[in-house]
């Protein structure tokens, strides 16, 4: 190697610097250095970055990290085992501290319960292959966490995703994949087949009745399905997108790049990575990187447009990212080209109904829509899945608007064919119908078919994440909404006596303030006081609920005897909070994080909620749905106040100026809004969606995770040690 | 229940200390502490150009450890997986602080210490490295004081390796220039 003329380049300097280059190289730079100053530079820099001490590790550090651990915090750390193709291997002395850890693990929940953190229900799960292709064999290896290190069997549970399945996860999409069998070493394993159809995968693990569910921490598993040169299927990504839609956001933006590296040349891929971008990052991000997508748009466009035959997914995907990058007059000739060359594809049919309606969605001319409404459902082929349910969404809305009883009829029955979450579906017709008198019977009886389903609870409808214990709850608790909306039903009909029996079937169902209050307003109706007053107790122990009570029972309770009345309502709050806390499971967040006031100060965690029953709720203002929720919140914050429950929303962001901005032009300064200034909260309740709730007691300790907001005041209440 | 008697090890061996680690021993993670925390905070100084994102980035490995060493398949050294995992830890931080284009703190405004009579050019040099671009930054650091090869780097970039020494190479260069111009 000479260097005398060229100059070494940066790893021969390092090599040089370092003394790691053999006597010839060694001489031959020192040879160029001597006549040049600028690589002389380069060397005496290598030589002082090595050497240098200046970084002394502050103190206390240490004493941080042993009482974050003491507190339950756990941080999970970027370990790359994914490039093993071997999948999980332990060695015998892990395996040894892992089922050492497992007993002190599992003996300190038997000694503190109530002490219970995410990290002691994760363990780690591979499959062999990691990268398998679509109908493989797969061998699942699991090394379980303490909590479901004492069974001999546990249950993988799997959402198993096709091609044309639909965005988020509703419905009756979970099955059982295969029983996991403890083998040699105390690992867990099962070999089962993927079908053919399939190409992704979520998993969890659970124990066999159900009742220790591992999600990883609510990420779950995941599998995409290769193809034979290695690389993940497009339809895989794209499914795996669409399951992790409103359950972790960040990572469906991960995945929509890794869509774009995998296939840069297919427009779908960017258009839904621009969508994410924008959903993701927030709009000053997204239009920032607006230029670049219009550039890439437009050389697509050329290469594109002029080609006489393209598949549906590359028009369908110009369409997309046309209407994205904001090209109306390109998007325009996509729509048209769509339509043109794949007359009966559901979008194109889809799209046809929407011109029926105004920009308000009102249908113009009702004599028109259902004809033409009718002939495009016939069109619809069979494996139209998500463009389906909104066509016959659309006609129903359509029926609901117009009050034509035949049309309600037809597209009802449509509606509930095709939706996928078929309690929801019935009781959306149900209390549709049952608005009209020639269709109340119709209605009452889609309300007790949705009752029946929520009454049988299947397992399909319960979530990756949730104990059966917990979907049975939450199945109970729809169950209990409907029953309330068939007795009101009942009522409509005239058969007082078949609705006040039916609210009292609801009553059994669970604590449910609206429905003892219709129980009360119905016995005074009928006249019996003694029945409603008792109701009305039940009424009254949800501080928030007794706030809201309607003249004629404030009325019947300040006639009530003063000590009666106090025991009664005394009883009916022991009697609620056995209720409402049954079958809950409190465990800490794993840390103590900080998250930033709107004055920009840091706030602790234990200061922010220790002492007091807390409310939080993780929201974005990147999300409609977190954002249709912000002004009940506002509404709520005084009210929990006032029985001393503190409400700590926390944004997904940190606090700032425009963040403040965004706030004040929704008339929500009085919101306790914090920032997540590190996504420390996140982590910390392993929340990757929004809008969530959690109801915090006063020990910190999380009594109830992934509320509704609806049910968040009563949770609350039933954890006040002494109601006001 | 297939499980080993949980023992307190004899002596502060490395593999008895993993051991002890993974079931959370308060003692077994000081001692690893004591062991490792320094060269971690150094790099990951040297890679965030901020003492106290570098002292998060070290409670953050040190809390997480007793979880992540059951990965740790005891091939190869130990030490050598913990910087690995250090300084992955440190540039997913360096991604997420990207992301929030977070501006840069001003030259030693986080806890760099100020030089001594001795140590004035590589303090200087200190200062001249934080305001090399992070891209270029991880780079440099990482082939330089922590020794891995650019197949390596390439991998925890998710760069190539030629990339990897582009990228050291222009490093250098911007370095030396701001350096220059600098002092």
């Amino acid at each position: 190697m000479k260097w005398l003329r060229l100059h070494p380049n940066a790893d021969a300097l390092s090599g040089y610097a370092n003394r790691t280059l053999d006597d010839g190289d060694q001489r031959s730079v020192a040879e160029h250095l001597a006549s040049c100053e600028s690589c002389r530079d380069g060397v005496m820099i290598l030589r002082t970055l090595m050497g240098s001490e200046s970084y002394a590790l502050p103190p206390r550090v240490l004493d941080k990290v042993l009482e974050a651990r003491a507190t339950g915090r756990r941080v999970i750390l970027p370990v790359d085992d994914s490039a093993d193709p071997r999948g999980l291997r332990l060695s015998l002395w892990t395996r040894s501290a892992i089922a050492a850890g497992s007993i002190a693990a599992a003996l300190l929940f038997l000694l503190q319960p109530n002490q219970v953190t995410a990290g002691e229900r994760t363990g780690l799960l591979r499959f062999d292959p990691p990268r398998p292709r679509v109908g493989a064999t797969l061998t699942a290896t699991y090394a379980p966490g303490a909590l479901l290190n004492r069974y001999d069997s546990l249950t993988l549970r799997a959402r198993l995703r096709r091609p044309t399945d639909p965005q988020y996860n509703w419905g009756p999409l979970q099955e059982v994949v295969a029983v996991l069998h403890r083998g040699a070493g105390g690992a867990f394993r099962a070999t089962f087949h993927l079908p053919d159809s399939v190409v992704f995968a979520a998993f969890a693990v659970e124990s066999p009745a159900g009742d220790i569910v591992d999600d990883n921490g609510g990420r779950l598993w995941e599998v995409v399905a290769y193809d034979q040169s290695g690389k993940p299927l497009f339809d895989g990504l794209a499914q795996k997108i669409g399951d992790l839609m409103g359950r972790n956001w960040e990572q469906t933006l991960i995945t929509a790049r890794q869509l774009t590296r995998s296939y840069p040349d297919e427009p779908e891929g960017w258009s839904l990575l621009v969508a994410h971008e924008r959903w993701v990052l927030g709009d000053s991000t997204a239009d920032a990187l607006l230029p670049s997508h219009r550039r890439r748009f437009a050389s697509f466009h050329n290469a594109f447009a002029e080609q006489g035959s393209l598949p549906l997914r590359t028009v369908a995907g110009m369409e997309d990212y046309a209407i994205q990058v904001d090209d109306h007059a390109s998007a325009r000739y996509w729509i048209d080209r769509r339509a043109r060359d794949f007359p009966r594809d559901p979008d194109v049919l889809f799209r046809q109904e929407n011109r029926l309606r105004n920009d308000s969605g009102w249908v113009v001319n009702p004599h028109r829509y259902f004809p033409i409404a009718d002939s495009l459902w016939a069109r619809m082929p069979p494996d139209a899945g998500e463009t389906a349910i909104q066509l016959a969404n659309n006609g129903l809305a359509a029926a609901l608007q117009t009050g034509d009883t035949n049309a309600l009829r037809v597209w009802s029955r449509r509606y509930e064919q095709v939706d996928r979450d078929k309690e929801l579906a019935a009781r959306y017709v149900g209390t549709s119908l049952a608005g009209f008198a020639p269709l109340r019977a119709e209605g009452l009886d889609a309300l007790r078919r949705a009752i029946r389903l929520l009454s049988d609870a299947p397992d399909a409808y319960r979530p990756l994440g949730t104990t059966a214990h917990a979907h049975r709850a939450a199945s109970a608790a729809l169950e209990q909404r409907v029953l309330s909306d068939l007795a009101h039903a009942l009522l409509l009909a005239g058969d007082t006596a078949a609705a006040l029996d039916t609210l009292r079937v609801a009553a059994k169902k669970g604590w449910n303030s609206a429905v003892f209050r219709s129980i009360a307003e119905m016995w005074l109706a009928n006249g019996d006081t003694v029945q409603a007053v008792q109701n009305l107790a039940r009424v009254t122990a949800d501080p928030i609920a007794a706030t809201e009570l309607p003249d004629s029972l404030r009325a019947l309770e300040q006639r009530a005897p003063a000590g009666a009345w106090s025991q009664r309502v005394n009883a009916a709050r022991s009697e609620m909070r056995t209720a409402v806390l049954a079958g809950t499971d409190p465990y800490l967040p794993a840390g103590a994080p900080r998250v930033q006031a709107q004055d920009g100060t840091l706030r602790s965690w234990a200061d922010l909620t220790r002492g007091h029953v807390t409310v939080v709720a993780f929201w974005s203002r990147n999300c409609g749905y977190a954002v249709r929720d912000l002004p009940e919140l506002a509404r709520l914050t005084d009210r929990l106040r006032s029985i001393g429950v503190s409400l700590v929303t926390i944004a997904d962001e940190p606090a700032s100026d425009s963040l403040r901005a965004f706030l004040r032009g929704k008339h929500l300064q009085g919101l306790p809004a914090y920032g997540d200034v590190r996504g420390d909260a996140r982590r910390a309740f392993a929340n990757f969606a929004t809008p969530q709730y959690y109801v915090l007691d006063p020990a910190g300790r999380v009594v109830f995770a992934r509320s509704q907001l609806a049910d968040v005041p009563l949770q609350a209440a039933a954890l006040l040690p002494e109601l006001p | 229940m297939d499980a080993s008697p949980l023992t307190v090890p004899p002596g502060p061996s490395e593999s008895d200390l993993i051991r002890d680690v993974a079931t959370g021993s308060a003692t077994a993670i000081a001692a690893m502490y004591r062991r490792h925390a320094a060269g971690i905070f150094r790099v990951a100084s040297r890679l965030l150009g901020s003492a106290s994102d570098a002292e998060d980035v070290v409670q953050d490995v040190f809390v997480g450890l007793p979880e992540a060493i059951r990965k740790f398949d005891g091939r190869g050294s130990f030490e050598g997986w913990l910087r690995r995992v250090a300084a992955r830890t440190t540039l997913m931080r360096m991604r997420r602080e990207r992301q929030r284009r977070q501006v840069a703190l001003e030259p030693n405004a986080d806890g760099v210490p100020a030089p001594g009579a001795d140590n004035i050019a590589r303090w200087d040099l200190e200062r001249a490295l934080r305001a090399v671009p992070a891209r270029l930054r991880a780079v440099l650091v990482l082939r330089q004081l922590e020794g891995y090869s650019h197949r390596e780097i390439g991998t925890m970039l998710g760069i190539s390796s030629g990339a990897s020494r582009v990228r050291f190479s222009r490093a250098l260069q911007m370095l030396r220039r701001i350096w220059r111009t600098t002092t």
